[in-house]
């Protein structure tokens, strides 16, 4: 194997392809990042760690085509700390050399053989499509993912639910305290409704990549697996899409739909941005695990008080219809909700202290954040 | 013999929490005045001397104290408000040194080698320790010692309102008329087996070898007597440490050699330090488990929890896995403790969650039922199914 590219162009390939490479890699050889040139002037990188799988590519001049598993970690430094400008690679006799400018490195190569298959490949008749925009996927998942769970001794909470239908994508994940669906509209689609829960790890990496590409990402799901095509429009010369890859989580997700309340007596109306400061500042003075306290009337009151350490009290506008009460929340999982909406003013529906609050845009419905509260001692 | 000079203080309140109780209300000054549980089974807390002249003293059951003292006013514990005062006698202590460690809410050792120059010889300081306590309205005893074991034993010996300097030179006269019951670690057991061997004062002990008394007692017991008599001791005062904790302990009459009663007796005290945090309604997030071997190698080990607990299933779940993770592999286990601190007022504020019902609520409403059974019918009305002896 033997091309050229641009330093740039190898950089970000390589830092893509590397977020799929474990910190506790199973097998030896997936600490590497599989580096494969073909005829065509496209040159593939990629990493897996067996669940999931990024592959990018970028264009350079082949002079040679061929396949090298590189050291990730090593070969991400190295490139990163090259220059701008050209850069060679040629692969021999078990390493590679990297010559860029003056600088030569040769770097000793792991086993491409013992690589595994990489499961990127087009799908099979049985597998289903879907297409959406990846500005739209990517907002509704910075909606989502950070209300998986990361207890892995409940597997399935640290994914991420997708019910595909014809037309309609429904993300939803939960950690037991609170839960956050979304829905989407697609392209395509099974004729009746597929579920299937993704690594929470997987999505942030797949949000990751589609910050700010303003394309389409298409899905291809089949056996046990997920696939995304990402192209990435707008950039040139990047030489084509990048796929990102993940198995399913197996287990059965719990029926969220049971859980969301059929609508409350009590709601109050407040304008976001007021209150994620409110409970941002407040919350300072609610450490170690303590809630903030929102006393829901006429005005919301916030308030936050940890023994030996001190408390903090802030009232602001709100409109109200229903009994006044308090309710507590742990203000990072509030925060996470009200941040997660978009529209200028929020809505909190809740029945008791001890029931489940709602957390939806005003006249909105596309997302929703149903918050468990903190029982107050 | 010790030739450290006598700077370690023991204070220790008169009858804290009477003497709280007419701080709150004056017009108890003066009259025969008993704390503590006014249940069935309730036990005395803290009485007044007026009320200790009757026979009344803590820890008895409260019928007995009605018995006793019939004409005496009887007030249910008020642990906030002792809690309260207890913070301002730690703030009199600190302005002294900082090398202070609270045994409880009403006694400390106070280490004063540093404040000597500052504030003169540790008797003056003992003096003035008194003289701002009695500015709260209390009065309390301090034992000035070279160590913390004849400080201790000092301040017993002047109580009320007294002040008692051991010098090192008086070590010898002041200890060895003392029965030997005044050692710590000498409970009946022990006291009974040396009365079997003619031994009844501390200068009896401190008189015969070392060896005869290990040989009697055990190695580690004898050694650590014999240490004790001769008015040795070498703990320092360790600030901070055993403040705010609740927790139960047991020294047991017969090592414990088995897993299974080993766990047993985890579980009896994890209950028991569950009642008591709910009894003086805290809750704590740091779990310890105290573990003291035959040969008085005692070892413990803490854990600190996301959230505040106070139910017996969450501190033996802890100490339960603290003591599997120990792994005696034959073990012969002279003491046990479980003890919680991180202190916050309980019940714990807890997350509700979504998908489970069963922890969080359901288990604080069983707790909540067992302890006012409990207070209703007695320590033994409701046990834990496991703690039953077998039949």
């Amino acid at each position: 194997m033997k091309f050229r590219c641009e330093r740039d162009d190898l950089l970000g390939a390589v830092q893509f392809a590397s977020r799929a490479i474990s910190n506790r890699a199973t097998l030896p050889v997936l600490s590497g990042l599989r580096i494969e040139a073909n005829e065509t002037g496209s040159v593939g990188v990629a990493a897996t760690d067996l669940e999931l799988t990024m592959q990018t590519a970028l264009q350079a001049g082949v002079d040679e085509p061929g396949l090298g598993v590189v050291p990730g970690r090593l070969f991400n430094e190295i490139v990163r700390n090259l220059g701008s400008g050209q850069v060679s690679l040629a692969s021999g006799e078990g390493e590679i050399e990297i010559a860029s400018g003056r600088g030569h490195f040769r770097v000793r190569t792991l086993m491409p053989d013992d690589y595994p298959a990489l499961p990127v490949e087009e799908g099979t008749p049985d597998s289903i499509s879907v297409e959406m925009d990846s500005g739209v996927l990517a907002g509704s998942l910075a909606q989502v993912v950070r209300s998986a769970s990361s207890d892995e001794s409940r597997q399935v909470l640290t994914g991420v639910l997708w019910e595909i239908e014809p037309g309609r994508l429904t993300l939803a994940a939960t950690d037991s305290y609170r839960l956050a669906v979304s829905e989407i509209e697609v392209e395509g689609g099974p004729g009746e409704v597929v579920k299937v829960i993704l690594p929470a790890r997987a999505l942030a990496e797949l949000g990751r990549a589609l910050q700010g590409t303003g394309g389409r990402v298409r899905t291809l799901v089949r056996e046990n697996l997920v696939t995304f095509f990402l192209t990435t429009g707008g950039q040139e010369g990047s030489g084509g899409e990048s796929v990102i890859a993940s198995r399913f989580i197996e287990g059965e997700f719990p029926n969220y739909r049971r859980l969301l309340p059929e609508g409350y007596p009590n709601a109050l109306t407040v304008d976001r941005e007021s209150l994620l400061e409110t409970v941002k500042r407040v919350g300072l003075l609610a450490q170690n695990n303590l809630p903030v306290k929102l006393r829901l009337a006429g005005e919301l009151e916030v308030s936050a008080h940890t023994p030996d350490v001190g408390e903090g009290q802030e009232v602001m506008d709100a409109e109200y219809r229903g009994e006044s009460f308090v309710i507590a929340f742990n203000p990072q999982f509030l925060h996470d909700g009200a941040s997660a909406l978009r529209t200028k003013r929020v809505v909190l529906e809740a029945g008791d202290g001890l029931k489940p609050a709602l957390l939806k845009g005003e006249d909105e419905s596309t997302f929703t954040y149903l918050l468990m509260p903190v029982r107050l001692s | 013999m010790t030739g450290a000079p006598s700077n370690i203080l023991h204070v220790d309140m008169d009858a804290f929490y009477a003497s709280v109780e007419v701080i709150k209300d004056p017009s108890l000054a003066g009259v025969p005045l008993i704390v503590g549980g006014q249940g069935g089974r309730g036990v005395v807390t803290s009485a007044s001397y007026e009320a200790r002249a009757f026979g009344v003293t803590s820890a008895m059951p409260m019928i007995r104290a009605r018995r006793l003292c019939p004409h005496a006013v009887f007030v249910p514990n008020d642990f906030s408000a002792y809690t309260e005062v207890s913070a301002k006698i730690g703030a009199v202590f600190n302005s002294f040194t900082p090398l202070v460690e609270p045994l409880s809410l009403d006694e400390a050792f106070l280490d004063v080698s540093g404040s000597v120059k500052l504030f003169g010889h540790a008797e003056a300081i003992g003096r003035r320790i008194k003289g701002r306590i009695a500015e709260l309205g209390l009065t309390c005893t301090v034992g000035v010692a070279p160590n913390k074991f004849l400080a201790k034993v000092a301040s017993a010996r002047a109580k009320p309102d007294g002040l008692l300097v051991i010098r090192p030179e008086g070590v010898e006269a002041f200890l060895h008329p003392l029965p030997v019951t005044a050692l710590w670690g000498v409970g009946a057991q022990t006291g009974e087996a040396l009365e079997r061997l003619g031994l009844k004062t501390v200068g009896d002990l401190a008189h015969i070898p070392r060896r005869t008394l290990e040989r009697a007692l055990g190695d580690a017991l004898g050694a650590h007597l014999h240490s004790l008599a001769k008015g040795n001791d070498d703990r320092p005062v360790t600030p901070g440490e055993a403040a705010k904790s609740v927790g139960s302990e047991e020294t047991y009459p017969h090592d414990l050699d088995d897993t299974e009663v080993v766990l047993r007796e985890i579980l009896r005290l994890a209950d028991r330090t569950a009642g008591r945090l709910r009894a003086k309604g805290l809750c704590g997030r740091t779990v310890t488990l105290k573990v003291r071997f035959s040969n008085f190698v005692t070892i413990t080990r803490s854990r600190t929890l996301p959230e505040e607990v106070d139910a017996t299933a969450d501190l033996y779940g802890v100490t339960r896995a603290t003591y599997l993770k120990l792994d005696p592999a034959r073990p012969r286990i002279r003491l046990l403790g479980v003890s919680v601190s991180g202190l916050a007022p309980g019940p714990p504020a807890r997350q509700l969650d979504l998908l489970s019902t069963t922890t969080g609520p359901r288990r604080q409403e069983a707790s909540k039922a067992i302890d006012s059974i409990r207070n209703r019918f007695g320590e033994r009305a409701l046990d834990l199914a496991s703690l039953l002896d077998p039949p």
